[in-house]
Parts: C-alpha cells; sequence; structure tokens
C-alpha cells in the first residue's frame, strides 16, 4: 500500500509507492529524504541528473512475464566507459526489482538471497567461472564505479559520489551482479530482455509532460580546433574526423583521451560517413561511430574498421568491415558458455562455432565519431573468434571486461542498399573468416541430385539385370581328340522374338595347350551364318610363385540375331605338338545386360558432385589459411641442419 | 546455371544409359558382328 508524507523542505507530496522504499527524491526540490516511519528526514540535495537519451522515465510503464510493473526509482551510475541507469521497479505482485539499462542493453533483476558467501570482490578475474545460486557463472565485467545521482523511490540510500563495486556475470540463460556497496555483498539475478518485450508505455518519446530534448553539444577538438558534437551526454568519447584526437566528453574541459594521429600514421577514410542514415533488417540505424582496430601477426599489420550504429530505443549496433567483407555485429546480451580461455568448439544458438583466431593485442589505431565509451588510440583488447559461417562469435576482454558479440556476415551490396550509397563498395578480395561458402548450397544440391540419378540408374540396371536376364537356350559338351580336328554341330535351339543378342561360351579344359575354334552360328530355316574364329590359351607352372596366362574360357556375342531356329558348328584347330583331348562345354545363351553401361554412366554423374565437392574444400581452404589452424608449409616446418 | 546444367546431362546421361541397356551394348563384349548393325549374315551356310 502507498504511504504519502509531504517533503520537509517544501511540502509537496512525497508518495512511497513500495514498502521496500526506504529514500526517495523529492521531484519538486530534489531534497534528498529519508523514511522514518511516518516522517520524512532531509539529509540535502540530490545531484542533478545526466541527461542522456534514455527513453524511460519515472512513472513509464511495462509488463514482465505478465506481471505489470512501473518505474518508481532511477539511480544513475558512472563507470569507466559511461554512465548507466538502474530503474526501481515496483511490480503488481509487490515485487520489485530492478531495470538495468546500459550501452543500449536492458537486463532485469531481482535481489536473490542465496545461503552460500558470496566471492570476494578481490576475488573475482575476468573470464572467471564458479558456481553460485545452482547457476555457473562467467565473470564478464568487473567495475569500480560511483552513483551520479538518484530520482525517485529506492531501497537503500544513495547519492553522489557514492561507491559502487560491481561484478556482472553472465551465462546463456541468466545474468546476476554481486553488488559490493552494501555490507554483505547483494546479489540480484535475472536477465537479458528485450526493449520491446517489455510493452512500455509512458515513454519519454511522445508524452504530454514536458520531454527534454536531447541537444548536442557543439565544440572545438581541443587539438585541432575542428568543429565537434556529441548527440548527447551518453556518448563519453568522439574522435575528431580531422586530427584523429579522441576527447572525452563527459570531462567540462574536454579532455584528450588519446593524441592526434601523426603525419606518418596511416589515416583511413571510412566507407559509411559519420551521420550516414540508413535501414539494416528493416530498422533505421545512424553511423555515429567509426574506429580502426589493428592486429600485427609474423610483424605483418592486419586493419580492420568497425562503425558503431545508434539504432532505435538506444540501441548500439556494430558493422565491421575488411578487406571489402562486411559483418552486422550485435553484442551478445545472453553469450555462450565460456571464460577467456579459447576452446575448440563453442555451442552457441544450436550451432557449433569452430574456433578461427586468436589476436592477443587488437589495437585501436583510428577513431572519429562518438562513442559510449572512453575509447582511446592505443587500447587493446583481447579477441578471440569462433565461426559457423555466415556466422562469427567473438570474445574481446580486457582485465576487466569480458563480451560476446555475434556478427553475420552481409555482401557489401546489402550495405550499399541499407545507406543507400551512391557508388558500389569495394568488392571484397580474399575469403573471410564467416564467409558463406558459395559451393555449399550447390555442392549439397548436386550431391542431392547425384544420389537420385544414381538410385535410378541403380533401378535401370537391376532391370535389365534382374528382369531381361540371359536364359540359356544350349549347353552341350564336346571332347575335341587330337590330331582329327573334325567339324561338329550343336543341337538345335530356339531364339524367339525380337532380334537379340545372343552370347556363346566356350568354358575348355585346357591345360598347358591351346585351341583354335572356328564357330559359325547357323539359322537353320535360313541358312544365314554368322562366322566367329576364336583362340583359346591357358598356361600355368611355378616361378617364385604360381603364375597363369591366358584363360580356359571364353565368350563371344552375336548382334541382333533374329528368331529363328539356329544350331553352331565348332571346327577345332589344336596344338599338333601336344596330342591331349580338350572337353569343351558350350552355353548360348541371351545376353542380359552388362555392367560396362552401368559403371560408365556412375563415373559420369559422380564428376559432377566431384567438381562441387573439390570447389566447396578450396574455398574451405582458403579461409582457413587465414586462421590460426592453417596448414604448415613446408618452409615453416624446415629445421636448421 | 550449374544446377540446371548439371541435372539435364545426369537425365540425359541415365537416359542414354537405360538406352544402351536395351540395346544390349557393352563395353566388354567380344563381339562376333559388330560391322552389321542389323540382322544380316555374312554369308550362308550349308550343311
Amino acid at each position: 500500500m502507498a504511504v504519502s508524507a509531504h517533503c520537509p523542505s517544501c511540502g509537496a507530496p512525497v508518495v512511497f509507492k513500495s514498502a521496500s522504499s526506504v529514500f526517495a527524491v523529492c521531484e519538486y526540490c530534489q531534497s534528498t529524504l529519508v523514511r522514518h516511519d511516518q516522517n520524512l528526514e532531509d539529509i540535502g540535495k540530490m545531484a542533478a541528473l545526466v541527461e542522456d537519451r534514455s527513453p524511460l522515465q519515472l512513472g513509464a510503464e511495462g509488463s514482465y512475464q505478465g506481471v505489470h510493473f512501473a518505474l518508481i526509482g532511477r539511480i544513475q551510475i558512472k563507470y569507466s566507459q559511461g554512465i548507466w541507469n538502474e530503474w526501481h521497479l515496483l511490480f503488481d505482485d509487490m515485487r520489485t526489482g530492478w531495470l538495468s539499462e546500459a550501452g543500449g542493453e536492458y537486463v532485469l533483476t531481482f535481489a536473490q538471497f542465496v545461503a552460500e558467501a558470496l566471492p570476494q570482490f578481490d576475488d573475482l578475474k575476468i573470464g572467471q567461472r564458479f558456481v553460485l545460486a545452482s547457476q555457473t557463472w562467467t565473470v564478464s565485467n568487473i567495475e569500480n564505479a560511483e552513483c551520479v545521482a538518484g530520482q525517485g523511490e529506492l531501497p537503500f540510500k544513495v547519492g553522489a559520489g557514492y561507491p559502487v563495486a560491481a561484478v556482472d556475470l553472465r551465462n546463456q540463460a541468466n545474468f546476476a551482479t554481486l553488488d559490493y556497496s552494501e555490507t554483505p555483498p547483494l546479489l540480484f539475478v535475472g536477465e537479458a530482455v528485450e526493449f520491446s518485450s517489455l510493452n512500455m508505455a509512458n515513454l519519454r518519446d511522445g508524452m504530454a509532460v514536458p520531454t527534454k530534448a536531447v541537444e548536442a553539444r557543439v565544440f572545438r577538438c581541443p587539438s585541432c580546433g575542428s568543429p565537434m558534437a556529441a548527440r548527447s551526454r551518453e556518448i563519453l568519447a568522439v574522435g575528431c574526423a580531422s586530427c584523429g584526437a579522441v576527447v572525452d566528453t563527459a570531462d567540462e574541459s574536454y579532455k584528450i583521451l588519446s593524441k592526434s594521429l601523426g603525419m606518418r600514421d596511416e589515416k583511413y577514410t571510412p566507407r559509411l560517413p559519420l551521420g550516414s542514415k540508413g535501414r539494416l533488417e528493416g530498422k533505421p540505424v545512424e553511423v555515429i561511430g567509426f574506429l580502426v582496430k589493428r592486429c600485427v601477426v609474423d610483424g605483418i599489420a592486419y586493419d580492420w574498421s568497425e562503425y558503431l550504429l545508434a539504432g532505435e530505443h538506444g540501441t548500439y549496433r556494430w558493422l565491421t568491415e575488411y578487406n571489402g567483407h562486411w559483418n552486422v555485429v550485435d553484442v551478445l546480451s545472453k553469450p555462450p558458455a565460456g571464460g577467456i580461455v579459447e576452446v575448440e568448439n563453442v555451442r552457441f544458438g544450436g550451432q557449433v562455432f569452430k574456433h578461427f583466431s586468436t589476436t592477443q593485442a587488437a589495437e585501436v589505431v583510428q577513431v572519429a565519431g562518438e562513442f559510449t565509451w572512453r575509447v582511446r588510440r592505443g587500447e587493446t583488447n583481447r579477441v578471440v573468434d569462433y565461426v559457423a559461417p555466415p556466422l562469427m562469435l567473438s570474445s574481446e576482454s580486457t582485465d576487466n571486461d569480458l563480451s560476446w558479440s555475434q556478427g553475420n556476415y552481409v555482401e557489401p551490396q546489402v550495405i550499399t542498399e541499407a545507406f543507400r550509397l551512391k557508388a558500389d563498395l569495394p568488392r571484397p578480395t580474399g575469403v573471410f573468416a564467416n564467409q558463406p561458402n558459395p559451393w555449399r548450397a550447390t555442392n549439397r544440391r548436386i550431391w542431392s541430385l547425384f544420389w537420385k540419378l544414381a538410385l535410378a540408374a541403380i533401378l535401370v540396371q537391376a532391370f535389365f539385370i534382374f528382369v531381361s536376364s540371359g536364359k540359356v537356350l544350349l549347353r552341350q559338351d564336346f571332347t575335341f581328340e587330337p590330331q582329327r580336328g573334325e567339324e561338329v554341330l550343336t543341337r538345335e535351339f530356339e531364339i524367339t522374338g525380337k532380334p537379340r543378342k545372343i552370347a556363346v561360351k566356350n568354358q575348355t579344359s585346357l591345360d598347358n595347350n591351346w585351341i583354335g575354334l572356328d564357330m559359325m552360328l547357323v539359322n537353320k530355316a535360313t541358312g544365314a551364318a554368322w562366322p566367329a574364329a576364336r583362340e583359346l590359351s591357358f598356361y600355368s607352372g611355378y616361378d617364385d610363385g604360381r603364375w597363369t596366362e591366358g584363360s580356359q574360357s571364353d565368350e563371344i556375342v552375336f548382334l541382333n540375331i533374329p528368331a529363328g531356329t539356329y544350331y553352331l558348328t565348332l571346327d577345332p584347330d589344336m596344338a599338333p605338338e601336344k596330342p591331349v583331348a580338350v572337353r569343351d562345354r558350350v552355353e548360348v545363351h541371351t545376353a542380359g545386360a552388362g555392367w560396362s553401361n552401368f559403371v560408365l554412366v556412375m563415373i559420369f554423374l559422380i564428376i559432377f558432385p566431384i567438381f562441387t565437392a573439390t570447389r566447396h574444400a578450396a574455398f574451405e581452404v582458403r579461409r582457413w589459411a587465414e586462421s590460426d589452424h592453417a596448414p604448415v608449409s613446408s618452409d615453416d616446418s624446415d629445421g636448421d641442419d | 546455371m550449374f544446377d540446371k546444367f548439371t541435372f539435364a546431362t545426369g537425365v540425359f546421361a541415365v537416359l542414354l544409359f537405360a538406352y544402351a541397356q536395351q540395346q544390349g551394348w557393352n563395353l566388354f563384349d567380344t563381339v562376333a558382328n559388330p560391322a552389321h548393325g542389323g540382322s544380316g549374315s555374312s554369308r550362308t551356310y550349308h550343311k
């Protein structure tokens, strides 16, 4: 039940909607009020809130998991990379929670009390994993922050300069914060949420109450005097497009975070000019920041560009470009399990990402435009990339921060159309880590087609083998005596139906001997005859092992033999030097389908999938040649003699 | 394009294969009368 009181300073009504709220800031006179039963104690004026781009405000409403809530308080916290808001929520079921708003990411948490002792702040390190509240967590951020200002109802006393030591923990499902500003520390557990899923209403934009338009601050670069601008106080660093100096916009005197580029430093021109507006995946974005990063491998510098895009509801996205290859990158609020130690594979979103490369020091070498953290030229982080084309997972870590992002490879044409560029972007050169293999889909289709056609060929072959198989028309044994060499005739046999292919097989008893056979297939009725002369020889022996030469059997075919009654004549020619009788079994049959055509058609069909598989593999070889897992060249493996 | 080409040539190859089987063509055959595709004989035989 809400409790009303009057501000002891100005007399304005102060309403405590939540029973757990013990602290409030008078919205009229900014007095900080501490609740004592029915009385309020004025402990001084609260510092003014820093203006930001947040679409939220006190009184805004939303719902989470079907329960309506209202924003009743707010803490603004300043940390090393900017300012974030912690909105105090009061749910209709009287629970209270916190909606964290930082860098365009929204995280909703609830206080959770656990029996186990919470780890000490100084014992925690980025990437460290441990179990807490029955979940495995990875330390993703360690901050020594301080409160800037408070607003509305709050469950504890805050004020400007109030220290906030906090450690963020993440796993694939949830998010947690260890708040060390209290003793003992507090644990808040929740999850990252999509802004749209909260069904927020009564937001700042379009409200009846006065909303202060966020005015861009314009100032001159303290290094070169060029005009610079920061669109809001949320922008903490601006890189001078003229000289490259990076300026701290939160500092009243616009302190230089990193000096201007030297004359010898290479300077890149952004392919997407700052201020460019476009639509990515149907959502409006604006290019507000541009930086160039560099890593050095084997003495060779590799530079790539990153563009910070401002989206709706204070969200941010990234575009990265390397050698004409573009990626749309989103920071993951629910990152994969794992710390900063590289692993072979990472499972995320139902896919397996393979480790591609680890960059120990990716250095910022050029900065232009606006950033939500205090970026400096020369600052470095460690980057571990995993790929599952067209996606790429990247873990970026410093001593106090670990973040995961997912990139989606897009063709330059997509960027050209998204920002309606007048000129086409340069064509990509080489193969990028997560560039989709252009032969992947084709290879799959061609293999699929191959298996279908191969099945058809197998069925055709089966049909001719089993349905049109050879039928034996004659089987007769002869014994050819030496020196006699008389012509013999076989029994008659019938060939029916359409003209057929007839095969005549001779299976002999030759043993280190030869025989010549002059055969004639004769149509009894017409006298038409088809001659065939065959010579069979078979030799064998032992000479460092058994050897054989020739064959005891032979088969010859007659094509297109019409129907009729036939017989065969056989006129043997035997070796005069070997007076041995030779037995011969003559078999005449209609010839079935052979296997040669089947073998040929299969060889022909498989040429296509082999071609696409080869092309696919060649592309993958080029991709992985750029990774940490490239095959070692012979030059690299040569040792000193 | 490559898909269509592969499909067309693959189907053609299978049809040609079926026709070859139906005709009894076989690379491994030793043919007695290869020069005569028709049913004519090389000569008339009399017992």
